[in-house]
């Protein structure tokens, strides 16, 4: 599965307070789904690390690189990418 | 002046095109702000909405809500905040307690909650007006931005000074909500006190950290209004991003910033202030105690800055402040003082025999004058029993429920009268483990939990770890024990990756009382 698929899925089902079923688009705000709070954040941050053996650090930690699932899957294919290397 | 509505009309007065509230990319501007609050304000009167009537407020902060509530104290309704973020059935819980005659919200909150507009019975609200650009999903919802493109309409005259201006719901320690009643005069005196006391005017730039039901928001929005400064919104979830939110202050250029302090520590904490925010002269903090380390290192980030505590609870508004002076000792381990009573309230230390302490003795904290509360909504009897006469008689006195002593001019905090515990006959202050807790070198965040299990209170505590700094639940204890003594030292050491907190960002102790409790009962 790719990386959007698998954290869609930890994502709606860990996450997502909302009815069962709610889904949750590409490039919809994590924020304003109130996925993202102080222990949501933390969670998904750890739910990423383990899954793909990255490590995400403080700097890391800005909307531009968690608020929507595409900009997850790129961080993390940056990190892999370097970690790689 | 006497409502906060004035604030407003007087600085558009004054200098009409002046920033008045930053929301992202968007400025709205005082001359604008002054048309739009009249506008809203004609829409309700025209509705039937004003005086003596309750205008629910259920959106995330944006300047269309600071319009929505400006608007609603226009008509001379008072707002009542509900946390965007509270599950539907506490949003529709408040609603229904205050019976609000209308509401501003989005399309996407309404949506969110599914039969939040069913009345059970209490009256529906009489208007609806619905914020940001989606359709209105309702045939009672009229959008925004329809009443803010129409023309000016007569508006009602602005209301009295004792008339109510917000609603404040506030969960006590059993978590059932109830709603804290303050007047115009209740939040002017306070805002008038704190711009002056730091000199505000109208070329600063204020934050907006705290949400609209969390009392410290009423600092922001009307100190700004009344210095005609501007007031820059925090984006929505930044708060959880410590780094880019630093940025953020530094950006904006603010200059007086006000939060609960665990937001000010993750953000120096994360070394978010390695580069200074350069404007920034006063930060203002209150809702819970300042672990001294950490407040020691945001005053080491922020030189120069001003570090104000500021106390009170929701029912008297800040009643007392303490401004930081010189450098804080290496090694200190008592907290600040929460300081000298503002000169528009009075306090009175009583001890559990029932009279004013002398001297350095222990009490309860009882405040009364211009900032306290007119009571609970709906609840004459708890009002009863929180207002209470003092001995010389007079005004009433709220009874905060912290205990105190002073120590000269000053007051200083022990710790709340429920955190109080009896432990094989020991009183242990919940307050006095966190500080040690917190001296230990791994510890972020904690908190120490007095927990009921069959009959009996017991001492749990459950801490965070800064990122790369080992440590277990034997060695906190065993820090604790080089400090406390033994009867002090907590039972378990729960370790989190984060402190669970609720919408006002105060460590949630119900959940973790609750944690631990279901702990115990697994282990066994």
């Amino acid at each position: 599965m790719d990386i959007e698929t698998t954290t869609r899925e930890f994502i709606e089902k860990e996450l997502l307070y909302e009815e069962e079923g709610a889904r949750i688009g590409e490039d919809e705000s994590l924020i304003a789904r109130r996925v993202i709070d102080s222990v949501g954040l933390l969670r998904l941050v750890g739910f990423l690390e383990e899954t793909y053996s990255i490590q995400i650090l403080d700097d890391d930690l800005a909307p531009e690189n968690l608020e929507t699932l595409r900009r997850i899957a790129d961080l993390v294919r940056r990190k892999q990418a370097a970690g790689a290397r | 002046m006497t409502a906060l509505t004035h604030l407003v009309e007087s600085s558009a007065a004054r200098r009409p095109d002046a920033p008045a509230v930053r929301d992202g990319a968007r400025t709205v501007r005082y001359g604008e702000l002054r048309g739009a609050v009249e506008k809203v304000a004609a829409h309700l009167a025209a509705a039937g909405v004003g005086a003596g009537d309750r205008v629910g407020l259920l959106l995330p902060k944006s300047a269309e809500a600071i319009v929505g509530l400006l608007g609603a104290m226009r008509a001379g309704a008072c707002y009542v905040p509900v946390d965007p973020d509270a599950p539907a059935k506490r949003a529709r819980a408040i609603l229904k307690d205050a019976e609000v005659a209308a509401l501003v919200t989005t399309a996407a909150e309404i949506a969110r909650r599914p039969g939040l507009l069913d009345g059970d019975g209490s009256p529906a609200p009489r208007t609806i007006l619905i914020a940001g650009d989606e359709a209105a999903p309702h045939p009672d919802a009229v959008r925004l931005e329809e009443i803010l493109r129409g023309p000016a309409r007569p508006v009602p005259p602005h209301p009295q000074a004792d008339d109510l201006a917000y609603i404040l719901y506030t969960s006590g320690s059993t978590g059932a909500p109830k709603g804290v009643m303050l007047t115009h005069q209740n939040a002017l005196c306070f805002v008038r006190w704190a711009a002056d006391e730091i000199g505000l005017t109208g070329s600063d730039r204020l934050s907006s950290h705290a949400p609209l039901h969390f009392d410290l928001s009423v600092f922001d929005l009307y100190a700004a209004f009344l210095a005609g400064a501007s007031l820059h919104l925090v984006p929505d979830g930044l708060s959880y991003f410590p780094l880019p939110l630093a940025r953020w202050i530094d950006d904006e250029a603010i200059t007086v910033w006000y939060s609960v302090p665990s937001i000010l520590a993750a953000m120096s904490d994360r070394s978010g202030f390695d580069a200074r925010p350069k404007a920034l002269r006063t930060v203002f903090f209150a809702g819970e105690v300042f672990p001294i380390g950490q407040l020691r290192e945001l005053q080491r980030r922020l030189p120069g800055a001003d570090l104000i505590n500021l106390y009170g609870p929701t029912e008297t508004n800040v009643c007392t402040f303490h401004r930081v002076e010189g450098p804080i000792p290496e090694g200190r381990r008592e907290p600040l003082p929460i300081g000298a009573v503002c000169p528009y309230d009075e306090a009175l230390v009583m001890t559990d025999a029932g009279a004013p302490a002398e001297g350095g003795e222990e009490g309860e904290l009882w405040v009364r004058g211009e900032s306290v509360m007119r009571g609970y909504w709906n609840d004459a009897e708890r009002s009863a029993r929180s207002l209470v006469p003092g001995p010389g008689g007079g005004a009433r006195y709220y009874r905060t429920g912290d205990y105190v002593r002073w120590n000269g001019p000053r007051l200083e905090f022990l710790g709340r009268r429920d955190a109080m515990i009896k432990s094989r006959g020991y009183r242990i202050e919940l307050g006095d483990v966190e500080a040690a807790l917190f001296d230990h070198p791994a510890v972020r965040e904690a908190a120490a939990l007095a927990v009921g299990e069959g009959g009996e209170t017991h001492l749990h505590a459950a801490v965070a770890l800064r990122e790369n700094v080992p440590a277990t639940p034997r060695s906190v204890q065993k820090h604790c024990l080089d400090i406390l003594p033994r009867y002090m030292v907590p039972e378990s050491v729960l370790i989190l990756p984060e402190l669970p907190r609720t919408s006002t960002g105060k460590v949630d102790r119900v959940s973790l009382a609750e944690r631990i409790r279901e702990g115990a009962r697994t282990e066994v």
